[in-house]
Order: structure tokens, then C-alpha cells, then sequence
């Protein structure tokens, strides 16, 4: 049967990331106090903890590490680092270059079109990715509103 | 309204039932009456025990389930606009220059069983006036019906939700916690009475933004590129796609209906918020997605990565083909969504298989490789299909 093929997804990236963090510092700096609002915020701090949140997020592009845990007895909601020693062991690993991460935490990005473009890669116990892509949802709106408010580069 | 004070003969006439009746049943305890100060949510109630006496059940067995609040839904009627005042088909054929068959048809689709009486509620009229004035306006009376059906049926499912959600959380915990009759009733009615008025307003809101979104696709051109060379109204070429869990049946015998339950609404969940923009979830079956999009790349490459998110069992399947279907009551019919559907059943956990359709609608790609596993006979249809396995690009 002959049936009209679609154009193409334009979907496509540009040259330069645009919108990737300056440096291994910034996006320190970014998450740290993005954690921090979010240990002070008793609405969504409370369910990123009940996901038991264990990741690490690699940025090669910038030599960014996070490494986010929910916290146990330090009366914090969520305990984070920003290298590979140390922490928890993480339940999912992603690698992605900055400027996606970026993406995703704004919304903008899919993580299943992120793997499919080998913009994004996975390990670990891919199964929790289930469990950790809701809440990583409760992190945009607070992640937009910092970035509005100091990091205007990164805004899309 | 529930407190408002009314008369025995007042709340014998809402009820439906004779005022000795009515002292009866406040005497056996089956309607919750103080100090005989009869309220429209006594009447209420005692609406509802009239119908449950004309099914059969014993006072005893209604006292019992009074006493243990389940009865206590009763109060929420008065909520509800009254419907008392009725019109007959005829007048309501003359009202909205509508025909009876018509009135009767549509009727049926709205699932409201009074016109099978040949009498009409006012609301039910209202309705009336309103699809009349959408035909007058010049809308096809084909897609009207089938606009008709798909309201009743997805709003049918809404409000069975509501109830028993409301049930579930609401009422059982309140049984659960021993709280009195009248009490309880109460409380439901003035959370139902909080809850109520939020919903329309909600309802409106989703349904503006979702009829936004699809206006948006068609004014673009989505639509353009999927009709064209097709000049069969009500055909659409799309992608067809259906994901599914393996091992789920298993998955729910080892760990319980509960834990399976969280996993399914985690898995649709996780497909919800990950699909292309342009792809759409047209209805879920049990751990069943089936998906539509216009554009076979996306929806393929999509189906690839979230593949990569699983790496045990149940791991999910997915079977993709890209055809024409006829679109009907929000549904897509026809035999290229069954080959689909039956691509999807061939598929192993973890894989994602194409027919020869979609590799020839996606070209080459950049990110996606195509292993051919041969001719494959589907059930129901007669002509082996050719199909492929896709997974990532290496290069």
C-alpha cells in the first residue's frame, strides 16, 4: 500500500551547545543550590527522598560530576557531592554532555530520544530509571526558576 | 443542602415513597433522622433505600449497611441538579426540531436509559437544544453521533473514576474508622460538595488545552501530509505502534496485584512523559499501550531509547507499523493497526520490531539499523510480513 512518508524530524542540534554550562564549576555551583532549595522546600524535597533518588550524572563536555543520595540521618532531604569518591553507590548512572542535562532539567528533553541520539547514556540498574524519571520531573520548575533568576544563558 | 429542614410530607414526596413509610424506615434507623427533624439528605438517602427495597434487599441488611455508613453515598444526590421535571420524546422533537429517531439515537449513545420510556429529563432536553443548534450550525450529523460517543463513553469513565476513587479513599477509610451514620454522611457530602464544583472547571481546562494542541497539528499541516494522496474521508496515515510488558502475568503472580499495579503506572506513566510531541497515546489496555504518531522516525528512535531504559524483567516490547486506518470515535480502526497489533506479539522482551513499512518510511537513518528476520506469517492475515528487528546505530 502506498501511503505518504512524513518529512523528517527537524528536531536537530545545533553546532554549538548554546546552552551547556561554562565550566565544572557552574554546574557545581547550579546543583548545589538547586539541592539546597529543594532541602528547603517540604513540598517536593520530601518526595524526592521517598524515591530513594540515587544517581550519578557525568558531564564529559565540562568534566562535571553529581552525585545526588537521599539523606539518611542527616535530617536533609537529599546528601550530594560533585566527584566520583565517596556518596552512595549509584542505582543509575547517565552520562550526557551539559547542554542536555540542561535540557532535561528544563523539560525539553525526552531521555528515551536522548538515548536514541546517543545524546545520553545509561547503566546501572536501567529498571529504577523507572522510578527516578517522575521525580526528576519535581526537579524542573525549581531548577527553571534558579536558572531564570542567575543563570540567564541557560534558559531556553 | 443537605441540613435544610423540611417537611415529613415534603421529604415523603422526594423520596417517592408514602410518609408512613418514611416514619417506618426512621424507626428501623435505615435513614439517619434526629429528633424527627426531616432533611433533604434523609430524603435522599431514603431514595436510595427505596431503590435498594424494589432490588430485594432486606430492612435488616439495609439497616446493617446504614449502620456501617455504606449507605452514606446517599446524601451526595442532593448535590445534583434535580431532575424531576421530565418532557416526552415528541415535545422534545418539537423543542429542538430534532427527530424522535433521532432524539432516541442519540439518547442510547448518551447511555440514558429514560428515553427507552420515552421521557426526557430537562437536563436531557438542554443536551438536545444544544446538539440541535451544533447541526443547525452545520456540523455533519455522521460526526456529530460519533462526537456524541466518544463524550459519553470517556465521560462515562471519568465519572465512574470519580465515584469510585471518592469510594476507595473517602468513604471505605471513614467505615474503616467506625465513624457514626450521620456523621459520615456529612462529611462526604461537604468534601463531595467541595469537589464538585472544581471539576467542570478542570474538565475545561484539559480539554482546551488537548483541543489547542490537536488545532495546532492540523493547522501546521500534520494532517496535509497524512491525507495526501488519500482521498477517503476519515483515512489517516500514521505509525502505529503497541507496547506491552513481557512477562507481566508472571511478573503479577510473583509479586502481588498491587506491586504490578504500581509497575503499569509507572511504565504508562513513564511512556506519557517520554513520547515525541507529536505522538499520541490513543488508549491504554491493561499493560497495553497503544500509541499514534505521524512521524515513523521519532516514534521508532523513541521506542529504541525507551528500550534502553529496561534492562529487566518485565521488560517491555514494542511493535510498530505505519499504514492507514479509519479514524472513529477517537479510536483507529482497520487492518494496518491489527498488523500492528499482531507485530507487537511477535516481538521478545527488550525488542522492537518494524515492518517493512516503517524502515521504508524512516530511509536511512543515523541512529537506527534494521536486522531483517524474514517473512513472517501473523495471525489473520493471509500474506506472510516482512519483518525487522531495530536496534542502535553503531556508528
Amino acid at each position: 500500500m502506498a501511503v505518504a512518508t512524513p518529512a523528517r524530524s527537524s528536531r536537530s542540534r545545533a553546532p554549538e551547545a548554546a546552552h551547556a554550562f561554562r565550566s565544572a564549576d557552574e554546574l557545581h555551583e547550579v546543583f548545589a543550590r538547586l539541592f539546597e532549595t529543594l532541602n528547603r522546600d517540604d513540598r517536593v524535597g520530601p518526595l524526592l527522598q521517598a524515591a530513594r533518588l540515587r544517581m550519578r550524572i557525568v558531564c564529559p563536555d565540562v568534566r562535571g560530576v553529581i552525585q545526588v543520595w537521599p539523606g539518611e540521618d542527616s535530617g536533609a532531604y537529599l546528601e550530594w557531592r560533585f566527584d566520583r569518591r565517596g556518596g552512595v553507590k549509584p542505582q543509575l548512572e547517565l552520562t550526557m554532555d551539559s547542554d542536555v542535562l540542561n535540557e532535561w532539567m528544563q523539560g525539553r528533553e525526552s531521555v528515551p530520544m536522548a538515548i536514541a541520539h546517543r545524546r545520553m547514556k545509561c547503566s546501572g540498574e536501567a529498571r529504577v530509571a523507572l522510578l527516578y524519571l517522575p521525580a526528576v520531573k519535581l526537579i524542573a520548575g525549581p531548577y527553571r526558576r534558579l536558572i531564570k533568576s542567575a543563570y540567564a544563558h541557560l534558559v531556553l | 443542602m443537605s441540613d435544610e429542614v423540611i417537611s415529613l410530607n415534603e421529604a415523603a414526596r422526594r423520596a417517592g415513597v408514602s410518609p408512613a413509610t418514611l416514619k417506618r424506615w426512621a424507626k428501623q434507623k435505615v435513614i439517619p433522622v434526629r429528633d424527627d427533624r426531616w432533611t433533604a439528605a434523609a430524603a435522599a438517602q431514603a431514595r436510595v433505600v427505596s431503590r435498594m427495597r424494589e432490588r430485594g434487599h432486606s430492612l435488616g441488611s439495609l439497616r446493617r449497611a446504614v449502620r456501617d455508613g455504606r449507605l452514606a453515598f446517599g446524601f451526595v444526590e442532593e448535590l445534583f441538579p434535580s431532575t424531576r421535571r421530565t418532557i416526552s420524546v415528541e415535545d422534545a422533537a418539537r423543542r429542538t426540531g430534532l427527530e424522535p429517531e433521532l432524539i432516541e439515537r442519540l439518547m442510547a449513545l448518551l447511555g440514558t436509559p429514560t428515553a427507552r420510556e420515552g421521557i426526557l429529563t430537562e437536563q436531557d432536553a438542554a443536551a438536545l437544544d444544544g446538539i440541535a443548534r451544533a447541526l443547525a450550525a452545520g456540523f455533519p450529523l455522521v460526526a456529530l453521533l460519533q462526537m456524541v460517543r466518544v463524550y459519553a463513553q470517556n465521560l462515562r469513565k471519568v465519572a465512574e473514576a470519580e465515584v469510585r476513587l471518592f469510594h476507595l479513599y473517602v468513604h471505605e477509610p471513614l467505615i474503616r474508622e467506625g465513624v457514626d451514620a450521620i456523621e459520615m454522611s456529612e462529611e462526604m457530602e461537604g468534601l463531595a460538595g467541595d469537589l464538585l464544583p472544581l471539576t467542570t472547571p478542570l474538565m475545561e481546562y484539559i480539554h482546551t488545552r488537548y483541543l489547542r494542541f490537536y488545532i495546532e497539528q492540523d493547522v501546521v499541516g500534520h494532517m496535509e501530509t497524512e491525507f495526501a494522496g488519500d482521498p477517503q474521508i476519515g483515512r489517516i496515515s500514521m505509525a502505529f505502534c503497541f507496547v506491552d510488558l513481557t512477562g507481566f502475568t508472571r511478573y503479577t503472580e510473583e509479586e502481588g496485584d498491587e506491586e504490578a499495579l504500581d509497575l503499569v503506572e509507572r511504565f504508562v506513566e513513564a511512556v506519557e512523559d517520554t513520547l515525541p510531541s507529536e505522538a499520541t497515546i490513543v488508549k491504554t489496555i491493561g499493560d497495553e499501550v497503544m500509541i499514534v504518531s505521524r512521524d515513523p522516525v521519532t516514534l521508532t528512535e523513541w521506542a529504541v531509547g525507551f528500550l534502553g531504559l529496561f534492562g529487566e524483567r518485565p521488560q517491555p516490547r514494542v511493535g510498530v507499523h505505519y499504514g492507514q486506518a479509519v479514524y472513529r470515535d477517537g479510536d483507529y480502526f482497520g487492518g494496518d493497526v491489527n498488523l500492528a497489533h499482531r507485530v507487537v506479539a511477535r516481538a521478545l522482551g527488550g525488542e522492537v520490531l518494524i515492518t517493512r513499512e516503517v524502515v521504508d518510511a524512516i530511509g536511512d537513518s543515523e541512529y537506527l539499523r534494521f536486522e531483517p528476520i524474514g517473512e513472517v506469517d501473523l495471525k489473520g492475515f493471509p500474506d506472510p510480513t516482512e519483518l525487522f528487528i531495530v536496534r542502535p546505530s553503531t556508528h
